[in-house]
């Protein structure tokens, strides 16, 4: 086997791979351009399979072979200009000319089997001049398009400017057979080098896609930074919008951002906002189905919506849903006239900028609700500051009448007016401060919702609560077990227990005994605290654990209070995973009952570290 | 004879009323309206316990207590303060303990006794 032989096999084993490839193509996702695609590599097989057959039988030389062959080459570049039409229309003369000039073309060399002289020199110069044409349409499109695209593109591009050359010096060579010998050879070589550049240009392996990617992927990546610092998801969208129509080469595309509450997918046009349901229009079915799809012809795929394809001249459709994780943020579309020449590679693109848009918009999200968190810290810290600031400037003056007050009426005859006059003083502005206390305390607590716990023994706690009350407290008794550790917070436990037997000494005749018990439940404890005193109406009972309740038989010259002081209880108890309730009769008395987690819960339900270890030992 | 007992405060209501409880207690009593008087109050008076309101203009009690610490001065020192978190404040400056504003005159005295020095 020669060199010349050798090369001639290689090319022809190309030929007939890229024949596999495009029929494969033109099965998987028909189109038009799929089509001619597969046409021309048909041409080419049954010629070379024809030109292999002849030779192994003894054929060669036979007339019919030679008008397969004519038929055969002079369709090469029309074809090739059918498929330079199928994605960037041609003028319809150009299209017209070329169908009817081949038509000629093919009818010469049917009815005159051995057509050479004149005639023929002028069908190779056209067979040459449409593949020069096909050629510098294919590096047009290369122009226009980036990326894999591009070079797809530049390669059908050489291969049709070769592949033009090599059917002239065939013709030149069969017109003049005795012209030179190289022709022979040079052209064995040219053809390897166009059959290279088709290799490459229409089943491109993947190695070079990547590479020819890359260069796409870091832009994109580089403009994910700047795009995260736009203001809002619409000038994300509109800049993604440009990306994807630059990068793809298509005639438009559109970012729909999804809304949540309502449901649909947002578009923002020149003609205004366009909601888009998911299901509706190959959009709203793509965000549906969270897949990439792609239509060649929408009007077909969509029927429902064909008259506004037909309208507006959109008949290629690309979707790709914008999905961060389980974050649905939105959809790309990309659109045109016509399919893409090389959809696999669009569907690549447009896949690539939806994840980059996901990136990107789900970025910008994140890092508006961080900015929301600091927002609202900076305004509970401001809150508190204030807060602070009033208590400050409210005790203050609270202290020197309260000393004032006392020193007069140390210094009043007992039982004089104005000693009661001072005792007055005294009463009212202790009771100013603790309705200060309160509610301080109440506006603290709504921000706060989790006891700071630390180990300790609820029954000492309680002991502890009630001992720091003064005189009166003798009439409360504490029992129950003789101990219920878990993690309290202390100071918030002084205040439920102090704040629940205030009320039971506050709402009870004098001689009448308060009794707090304290036991273990289980992983819980609970507090009863019980009086013998005026009980509380049914219709108060389930409004009692709300922000400024009063009790409707009390009279508020005797019982003093905002009422807030069981918010503030029920608060306590809900910060220690636990509730309040309360059961009472008129007349008879009452028992609130404080049911509170021991341990603090984690998010599994069960105790925590320092807890369980506390439990065991 | 020991030294009094010096009420720093920049409120002047509360300076008159402290010293007025605590005379009547039987104390000799000084005042100081910020931290640097009472600092040159220290330094003349010799006092044996040192009763400390947090804010203050020109120095602060924090700044008070810092300053006494430079001087080496180891005085007995009681915070009495209208802030929230009067203990806190107690320990963070070394103080023996506190008094949270407002305050019965049965609670400052007691207080005071327990901690002044002498």
């Amino acid at each position: 086997m020669s060199a010349q032989e050798f090369l001639s096999y290689v090319s022809q084993a190309i030929f007939l791979a890229l024949f596999v490839v495009a029929s494969v193509r033109l099965f998987r996702r028909p189109s038009w351009a799929a089509l001619d695609t597969f046409l021309f590599f048909a041409v080419i097989a049954v010629i070379l399979v024809a030109g292999d057959v002849a030779d192994i039988v003894g054929f060669a030389g036979h007339p019919t072979l030679s008008v397969v062959n004519w038929v055969g080459i002079s369709a090469l570049p029309f074809l090739l200009l059918r498929l330079v039409d199928d994605f960037r229309p041609q003028p319809m003369w150009v299209m017209a000319l070329a169908t009817l000039a081949w038509a000629g073309v093919a009818l010469v060399g049917i009815l005159t089997p051995q057509p050479w002289g004149l005639v023929s020199l002028v069908v190779v110069a056209f067979v040459f001049a449409l593949g020069i044409y096909a050629s510098l349409g294919f590096l047009r499109e290369a122009r226009r398009s980036s990326g894999v695209t591009q070079h797809r593109m530049q390669a059908v591009a050489v291969g049709s400017g070769l592949l033009a050359v090599v059917l002239l010096l065939a013709g030149v060579n069969v017109v003049f057979p005795d012209a030179t010998p190289v022709i022979g050879v040079v052209n064995q070589v040219l053809s390897l080098a166009l059959v290279l550049a088709y290799f490459v240009g229409f089943a491109p392996p993947a190695f070079l896609r990547r590479s020819w990617q890359e260069p796409t992927l870091r832009a994109l990546l580089a403009e994910a930074a700047q795009l995260v610092q736009l203001p809002d998801p619409r000038s994300i969208a509109r800049r993604i919008e440009e990306r994807a129509v630059a990068v793809t080469g298509a005639d438009g595309a559109g970012v729909g951002i999804w809304d949540e509450q309502a449901g649909v997918l947002v578009f923002e046009g020149a003609n205004g906002e366009r909601l888009i349901p998911p299901g509706d229009f190959i959009a709203g079915r793509s965000f549906q189905a969270q897949a990439p799809m792609f239509s060649g012809r929408a009007e077909r795929d969509a029927p429902e919506h064909a008259a506004e394809y037909r309208a507006t001249g959109i008949h290629a459709i690309a979707a790709s849903p914008i999905t961060s994780g389980d974050h649905r943020l939105g959809l790309l579309v990309v659109y045109a006239a016509r399919p893409p020449l090389f959809t696999d590679d669009v569907l690549g693109l447009v896949g690539l900028i939806a994840e980059q848009a996901a990136l990107v918009l789900r970025s910008h999200q994140l890092l508006r609700e961080a900015a929301q968190v600091r927002a609202m810290a900076e305004m509970t810290r401001l809150k508190d500051d204030f807060l602070s600031v009033v208590a400050h400037d409210v005790r203050t003056p609270l202290t020197t009448i309260l000393l004032n007050a006392e020193l007069l009426e140390q210094t009043m005859d007992g039982g004089s007016s104005n000693a009661r006059r001072a005792s007055s003083l005294r009463t009212e502005a202790l009771r100013l401060k603790q309705l200060v206390e309160d509610y301080l305390d109440v506006v603290r607590a709504d921000e706060r919702r989790a006891a700071r716990r630390e180990p300790a023994d609820l029954v000492v706690l309680v002991r502890e609560a009630i001992d720091s009350m003064g005189e009166d407290v003798r009439r409360a008794t504490v029992d129950g077990d003789p101990s219920v550790d878990g993690g309290y917070d202390a100071p918030r436990i002084h205040q439920l227990v102090q704040n629940l037997v205030s009320n039971a000494l506050k709402y009870s005749e004098p001689d009448e005994p308060v009794q707090v018990t304290v036991r273990a439940d289980g992983a819980d404890a609970i507090i009863d605290v019980t009086d013998h005193g005026i009980g509380i109406p049914d219709d108060d009972q389930a409004m009692l654990f709300e922000r400024f309740h009063r009790g409707q038989n009390t009279d508020d010259r005797r019982y003093g209070g905002l009422g807030l002081g069981l918010y503030i209880c029920k608060q306590i108890a809900e910060e220690h995973g636990g509730s309040i309730t309360v059961t009472s009769r008129i007349g008879v008395g009452s028992t609130f009952t404080v049911r509170l987690r021991r341990w603090a819960v984690t998010d599994e339900g069960a105790p925590d570290a320092v807890g369980a270890d506390e439990i065991a030992s | 004879m020991s030294g009094p007992v010096l009420v720093v405060d920049d409120d002047p209501a509360i300076r008159d009323a402290v010293r007025d409880v605590l005379e009547a207690a039987g104390m000799r009593v000084a005042t100081a309206q910020d931290g640097a008087d009472a600092l040159e109050q220290v330094l003349a008076e010799a006092p044996r316990l040192v009763l400390l309101d947090m804010r203050m203009p020109v120095m602060d009690g924090w700044r008070f207590a810092q300053a006494l610490r430079e001087r080496d001065l180891a005085l007995p020192v009681v915070v009495m303060t209208a802030a929230a978190d009067a203990r806190r404040w107690a320990e963070e400056i070394g103080a023996l303990g506190f008094v949270a504003k407002p305050f019965a005159v049965s609670e400052l005295v007691s207080t005071v006794e327990r901690y002044a020095a002498g």
